[in-house]
Parts: structure tokens; C-alpha cells; sequence
């Protein structure tokens, strides 16, 4: 059992509130895609669930255990920051060997085959890498050490289009091997999109969707047409924003099921999930 | 769980500096042995010492490197502060212990070719003969100096750690104009050197240098210790992450 359960969580830097009260579960061997626009608190939560930084409210529980400053509730978690935490002198292969010592699960033989698929050579010190090969080191610490939660906070920084592709088939593979609870924090949502099970939505510190991606994409749709047509069908239905062209309107319609009765002239599609965030999480949110 | 490599992490990050201190000193040492043969062999009475406090100041040192990197790694791997600290207590203990035995073992090494004289010999707290009790005792008082040093240097660093920018550029700048600028100035003009024989006679008591007898500097360098050590603590235990 590997469940994250954040309770109530309120984290304040100065005068601004990072996070406001914040409740959700990562569920147990899913994949969540930690969804929001920069400054919406999704490091913050990362930091916070792995004690990285402490909380002004609320707890954060790991298998039914307070994560705060538990040896035990934190063998289980894995979290790629942002930050790199290894000392930079210190060259990859001696890092990997380290993470073994932590989490004892590690496999050495998969982190050197990353290695060579992502070519990284293992002589390597950390300090001369490049962005995109740090993001790659950290991958690689984080897809071998076996840890039964991965928080991979943007992953992909710095990754071509092909390490990307790569990355993302090597979480899978590294997932159906072994199940684990892993939270992606990224902005690039439509990469992520076909990976993700769960998706949390966080703006401006708080939680403003928390569910499986399947039902959120059923429940987001596109109404496209003429500008009255549009504005007399999409009349009393949750409008997460509109675009407008010529005397065409494109309304974007959060609700809990697709209409069945779709007059002519008008077009119902599906949203996709980047889509939906953008409206989401745009400044005006959900109208009426 | 966790304790064990946490520990292991730090005597590894520890190494390589002793090891490099040692060849200093033994180099050091051997450069001054060959030199001062020629002035012993003419009649001169040459006496060297210094290696106590030669590592004092470098585990000082080492303490002030002790937390920045050490702790990154423990965040990383998901360590929790109580473990790392405790991991930083045993590293420090037998590092202290290690370095306590190799210095008195270089010193009898040296006390062959030269006239070689310990700290605790000069101070000899009390002591008037060699003999078991003093190289115990020695030892002991060695121990004590080098985790209180090490200490006192983990303490310094993680407050700097926890400082804002501001607040440490302002003691990095105001404690050297406050200490070695004002207080001078104020103390000589106003209470005739007064204020700074009373900082030093404080630090000497509270390290245990100024007692004539050593069960009474170690029971005072123990409470010393246990000061330091718990402010050290109390200075980590809600640090967080930092860049």
C-alpha cells in the first residue's frame, strides 16, 4: 500500500499563501498528473509531502503515517525536485551507488541500462551536466531506485522531443514492471496526457479538481457555431471561457455529461486535457 | 532504518578531508624533524607542539562544511532531520575518537626524534607524572575539544543556513565591525580592556582550558557540549531546503 493522503495543508511564504488549505489523496499504485500553471503550488506540495519544507497547517499521512520527519513513511518516497540535491563533485555512478544505500531496492543493472539508452556515461560528475542530462540523471536515480512512490517534479526539463518520448515509454515499462504511486508535476499536459490515470488541478493554492482523467475529459466539450447559436445552447451550463472568430463562437463547457439533443449547426467536441486546464486555470474560471 | 547510511554517508564525506589533514601534518612534522636535527644537534633546546590545535582548527573547519551538502543528501534520500542529525553526532564521535587516538600516536612517534609536547602536557592538569591515568585523561580531554569543535562549527553553519540573505550579509559584515572594530574601541577607551579579558576568560572556563583539573574541564567541556549540541539541533530541526 503506497497512498498519499494531504490533509488540510496551508503553507504561507511572507505574506503570500502558497497553499490554502489543501486536501487531496494520491491514490495507491495510480498514475496523477499534478496539474497547474507556474507559482500555483505544485513544488510546494511536492516539498511538503517529502518534508523537504514544513507546513503552517495540516498534515500529510503516507500509509496511514505522519510523513513529518519519519524515517519510515519516507524510505517509501522517491521525489525528483528541481533542485539538485547530490553533491555536484560527485560523479553519477558514485550517486546511484548512494541511492542504493537509501533505498535498498535499487537496481543497479536497470540505472546503468538507462544510462546507456539516455547516453549518459556514469563517469560523469554531476556538476558538468547540462539541463536536460541532469533532468536525465534524475530519472534515472528516480525510475531504479524502486521506491513505492515517485514524485517527479518536471521531469522532462530541459529533454528533447526523443529523450521525452523516451522517457515516458521507460516510466511505463518501469510501472507495469512494478506498480508504484507516481505524481508528475509538468506543464507539457498533453505529453503527460496518455500517461496519467489521475489529474489534480491546483490553482493559485488550491485544489480545483482532483479525479481520473477519464471522467474529467467526459465531462469538458467544445460547443462550436454561429455566436447566438452557441450562446442560446451553452445558456445556464458551467462556461469555462470562449473564443470568438468572425461569427463563429467556440464555448468551452464544463459539465457532467455531453448533451444529447445537439441542434443543427452546431458542433459538440471533446476537449482535450490541456484544453481544459487552460480554461480551467485561467483567470476568470467557471461561468454561469 | 536509516541511521546506518546516513552514518556511513558522512564518515565518507569525512575521509577524504582527515586523510588529507594527516598528510599535511605528517608532512608538516617530518619537514620540521629533518630541520630542527641540525639546531638539536647543536646543543639547542627546540620543543614542537601544535597538532591538537592544528585539528581543532580544521575540524572546526570541517564542522562549518558539515551541513550544507550532507543535509541535501539526506533531504534527497528521504532522511529525516532527527536521523541526519543523529548520524552527524556519531560521525563527529569517531572522527573525534580516530583523530584523538592518531594524534597521540604521532605524538609518541615524535616524541622520539623531537622534543614533542601535547597541549594536555603543558596545561598537565594536575597531573605530575605519566602513566595511564594521564594518557586516558588525555585522550578523553582530546575527545572532548575536537567534537566540541566540530559541533560548535555544524551549529555556526546551520544558523547561517537558516539566515535570510539579509540578515546574513548583516552578520557577516556586523559581527567582524561589532567585534574586532567597536567593542576594541569601546572596551580600551571605556573599561580599559575589561569586556574582552571577560569573553575570553568565559570561553576558556566554558572549554575547560582554564581548569587545573582535568575531571573538572571534562565535566565542564561535557556541559559545553550538551549546550551546543542542543542549540545545534534546535537550529536544524525545522531548517528546510535551501537553494
Amino acid at each position: 500500500m503506497s497512498v498519499i493522503e494531504v490533509k488540510n495543508i496551508t503553507k504561507n511564504y511572507g505574506g503570500v499563501t502558497a497553499l490554502n488549505n489543501v486536501s487531496v489523496t494520491f491514490e495507491e499504485n495510480k498514475i496523477c498528473g499534478l496539474l497547474g500553471r507556474n507559482g500555483a503550488g505544485k513544488t510546494t506540495l511536492l516539498n511538503l509531502i517529502t518534508g523537504r519544507i514544513f507546513a503552517d497547517g495540516g498534515e500529510i499521512l503516507i500509509d496511514n503515517e505522519r510523513a513529518a520527519e519519519n524515517d519510515i513513511a519516507m524510505s517509501k518516497v522517491y521525489c525528483f525536485g528541481e533542485q539538485t540535491l547530490y553533491p555536484e563533485s560527485m560523479s553519477v555512478k558514485k550517486a546511484l551507488e548512494w541511492t542504493r544505500e537509501f533505498y535498498p531496492d535499487t537496481d543497479f543493472s536497470y540505472a546503468e541500462e538507462l544510462a546507456d539508452k539516455f547516453s549518459l556515461s556514469v563517469k560523469k560528475k554531476i556538476k558538468s551536466l547540462s539541463t536536460g542530462y541532469n533532468s536525465i540523471f534524475k530519472i534515472i536515480v528516480a525510475l531504479s531506485c524502486n521506491a513505492p512512490v515517485l514524485l517527479l517534479d518536471e521531469p522532462v526539463l530541459g529533454l528533447d522531443a526523443n529523450f521525452r518520448d523516451l522517457f515516458y515509454r521507460e516510466l511505463i515499462a518501469c510501472y507495469s514492471r512494478r506498480p508504484k504511486t507516481i505524481v508528475i508535476s509538468t506543464h507539457l499536459i498533453e505529453e503527460a496526457a496518455d500517461v496519467i490515470e489521475n489529474v489534480v488541478i491546483i490553482k493559485n493554492g488550491e485544489i480545483i479538481i482532483s479525479d481520473m482523467t477519464q471522467n474529467i475529459l467526459t465531462k469538458g466539450y467544445t460547443v462550436t457555431g454561429a455566436a447566438a447559436a452557441v450562446d442560446d445552447f451553452t445558456k445556464g451550463q458551467k462556461l469555462l471561457g470562449a473564443d470568438t472568430l468572425g461569427g463563429i463562437k467556440s464555448a468551452y463547457v464544463l459539465e457532467s455529461g455531453r448533451p444529447a439533443d445537439v441542434p443543427e449547426g452546431i458542433e459538440v467536441s471533446r476537449m482535450k486535457l490541456q484544453s481544459l486546464f487552460i480554461h480551467l486555470t485561467n483567470n476568470g474560471g467557471i461561468k454561469k | 532504518m536509516r541511521f546506518k547510511p546516513a552514518l556511513k554517508y558522512q564518515i565518507y564525506e569525512a575521509k577524504k578531508q582527515i586523510i588529507i589533514f594527516y598528510i599535511a601534518a605528517i608532512l608538516f612534522y617530518t619537514l620540521m624533524a629533518i630541520s630542527m636535527g641540525g639546531l638539536i644537534n647543536s646543543g639547542a633546546r627546540v620543543t614542537i607542539s601544535g597538532l591538537e590545535a592544528a585539528s581543532i582548527i580544521f575540524l572546526f573547519v570541517f564542522g562549518l562544511n558539515s551541513h550544507k551538502s550532507a543535509f541535501h543528501m539526506m533531504m534527497a534520500n528521504g532522511v529525516s532531520r532527527k536521523t541526519f542529525f543523529r548520524s552527524f553526532l556519531a560521525s563527529a564521535a569517531a572522527v573525534s575518537i580516530g583523530m584523538a587516538v592518531i594524534n597521540s600516536l604521532i605524538g609518541v612517534i615524535l616524541k622520539q626524534f623531537i622534543d614533542y609536547r601535547t597541549i594536555f602536557e603543558q596545561l598537565r592538569h594536575g597531573y605530575t607524572a605519566y602513566g595511564a591515568a594521564f594518557f586516558g585523561m588525555e585522550l578523553l580531554w582530546q575527545f572532548y575539544c575536537y567534537i566540541s569543535a566540530v559541533i560548535v562549527g555544524h551549529f555556526i553553519t546551520t544558523l547561517f543556513y537558516r539566515m535570510n540573505k539579509t540578515v546574513k550579509l548583516l552578520v557577516s559584515i556586523g559581527a567582524p565591525v561589532f567585534f574586532l572594530i567597536v567593542l576594541p574601541i569601546i572596551d580600551s577607551n571605556l573599561f580599559d580592556g575589561a569586556v574582552y579579558n571577560a569573553i575570553g576568560r568565559f570561553f576558556s572556563y566554558i572549554s575547560g582550558l582554564h581548569s587545573q583539573n582535568a575531571p573538572i574541564s571534562i565535566c565542564l567541556k561535557s556541559a559545553s557540549l550538551a549546550l551546543w549540541t542542543g542549540l545545534s539541533y534546535i537550529t536544524l530541526r525545522r531548517a528546510p531546503v535551501k537553494a
